[in-house]
């Protein structure tokens, strides 16, 4: 098994730099990526706190809010730092999966 | 003999929790739900809730078992915000029946040894556990180097830097304090969990004693010459604390030679430095479980980035805190970012996967200055075999409004709530 992720991560290496002008391969994983906004906005999306809740927005928009957030066109406290992190694709994804809930 | 051993070390971790009376359940265990992969989980902490929690969701038929001797936990994320008189012990405290509740068979117990080829962990219960994967998110140890300070002694000058009873200890030392004292913090030196925490910590005590004793105040006394989000704290202190806090860098303070927790006096190689309330922060390892499993290679455990698996013992992930994460701090929001890529991991590999998609982490970590006073530091991070990369993040920019910092002090409450709600359930 670990020669096995050895060349995994060997592959993922190599694909990585293949890509050297986005700089790194997609994970494009739904679960993964919005497990990440859940920690401030709730699971699924579903603020238990005085954080905004983030669930049931279509998903057109809440892509257009992340890159607004994204290209600084829309200001904010902390998302302004946090959506350039994120590729196109992947915030398409998250848009996709929180609008689902 | 060694039973006999083990037995008192076991009733002294379970007595600081005040949880001895609890942990007759040990042997009532049903076990885990479903009959798919048996996955084990060491530590109920950030990492490890998050793990078991994670391991659960992404694999609902797998077994989950997580091992961890107390009944609850207080976290340090907001423990700071209790010495400072804003939230109080129990919002703080957290229980294990969300966990429970997702199938997951929670057991209050030690574990005393890994036998890696059996793939078993056998408890101090006795009770001998099989895994297919196991992940171990062990938190963080001390280093007892300053003569004077050791586990015992730090119960007068407390560290509270594992949340708990020592931090009760010092909010009660600084309520018990004259007006007109000095609480001295000393924080460690890199690398340590929490980088900005002591400097939240000085922030908030000053927020106490400036309501409640304004003629006393914060000397931090440094190991390090620059520390996290320095300017932004420098900022709300001069603002908020300018009579209350003072910073000294290590190379004006000099090296700490003796500590002596009675009088309350920190002795460098140039000066004494004596005060009322004493919070000396020893430098930090990997917890003692890693230590004891063999996962350690020196102070902290190696592991593949994509994978969190060791780099020492095969089939054995480790997070969190212990582990060497290039690129992330040690902190609550990273062990649970760094949880749930090994448990997607944890279960591709137990589906038959034989290689993981490198994923992104984040963290986003706030620190209040005041409870209307907020500040953040985020990051986001590419995954790769040599590091995670950051791809974006920043601390609070310079220069904000009021309603700004009065947002990020509400928003620190609403991560505190939902983190903790996807930690424990």
């Amino acid at each position: 098994m670990n020669v096995k992720l050895g060349i995994a991560a060997a592959v993922s290496a190599v694909f990585i730099s293949a890509q050297a002008s986005t700089a790194f391969a997609e994970n494009l994983n739904a679960d993964l990526l919005v497990s990440n906004c859940v920690v401030c906005h709730g699971d699924d999306g579903i603020s238990v706190g005085s954080t905004p809740s983030i669930d049931g927005i279509a998903k057109d928009r809440l892509v257009a809010m992340l890159q607004s957030f994204k290209d600084g066109s829309r200001s904010g406290t902390i998302m302004t730092r946090i959506a350039p992190g994120y590729s196109d694709a992947q915030l398409e994804v998250i848009a996709g999966a929180l609008a689902g809930n | 003999m060694t039973i006999k051993t083990t037995r008192r070390e076991f009733m002294k971790v379970a007595g600081a929790a005040g949880a001895v009376t609890a942990f007759a359940v040990t042997g009532c265990a049903s076990g885990p739900s479903g009959s798919g992969p048996r996955v084990v989980v060491v530590g109920g902490g950030f990492g490890g809730a998050t793990a078991a929690r994670y391991v659960k969701k992404f694999g609902p038929d797998f077994r989950v078992t997580m091992i961890e001797p107390k009944s609850s936990y207080v976290t340090c994320p907001f423990s700071n915000a209790y010495l400072g008189g804003i939230v109080d012990l129990a919002t703080i405290t957290h229980n294990y029946s969300g966990i429970s509740a997702m199938g997951v068979d929670v057991r209050q117990d030690t574990v005393m040894s890994l036998d890696a080829e059996a793939q078993t962990v056998t408890l101090w219960s006795g009770a001998v556990i099989e895994y297919d994967r196991l992940i171990v998110s062990p938190g963080i140890d001390f280093k007892w180097t300053i003569p004077g300070y050791d586990e015992t002694s730090s119960e007068l000058a407390p560290h509270a830097w594992q949340a708990g009873g020592q931090t009760v200890t010092l909010r009660k030392q600084l309520e018990e304090m004259d007006d007109g004292g000095t609480v001295i913090i000393a924080p460690p030196g890199n690398p340590f969990r929490c980088p900005p925490g002591p400097y939240e910590r000085a922030s908030m005590i000053a927020h106490y004693l400036k309501t409640n004793k304004p003629k006393s105040k914060v000397l931090i006394l440094d190991r390090k010459d620059k520390f996290s989000k320095q300017g932004a704290f420098m900022e709300g202190w001069k603002k908020n604390y300018a009579d209350y806090i003072e910073w000294v860098p290590a190379t004006e303070v000099g090296t700490i030679t003796n500590i002596d927790v009675n009088t309350k006096t920190l002795a460098t190689e140039m000066d004494t430095h004596k005060a009322d309330v004493l919070n000396f922060i020893p430098n930090q390892k990997a917890g003692a479980i890693a230590h004891k499993m063999g996962l350690t290679d020196g102070d902290w455990c190696p592991v593949d980035l994509l994978t969190f698996e060791s780099k020492v013992i095969p089939g054995v992930h480790v997070i969190g805190d212990a582990a060497v994460v290039t690129g992330m701090p040690k902190s609550g929001n990273a062990a649970n970012s760094e949880a749930k890529i090994c448990a997607s991991a944890v279960v591709q590999l137990l589906s038959g996967a034989t290689e993981v998609a490198s994923a992104i982490s984040s963290n986003t970590c706030y620190s209040l200055v005041t409870p209307d006073y907020g500040i953040s530091v985020t990051a986001v991070w590419q995954g790769t075999a040599e590091k995670y990369a950051k791809t974006s993040g920043g601390v609070s920019p310079a220069d904000q409004s009021d309603g700004f910092r009065a947002n990020e002090a509400k928003y620190a409450h609403g991560w505190y709530a939902n983190i903790t709600a996807d930690v424990f359930g």
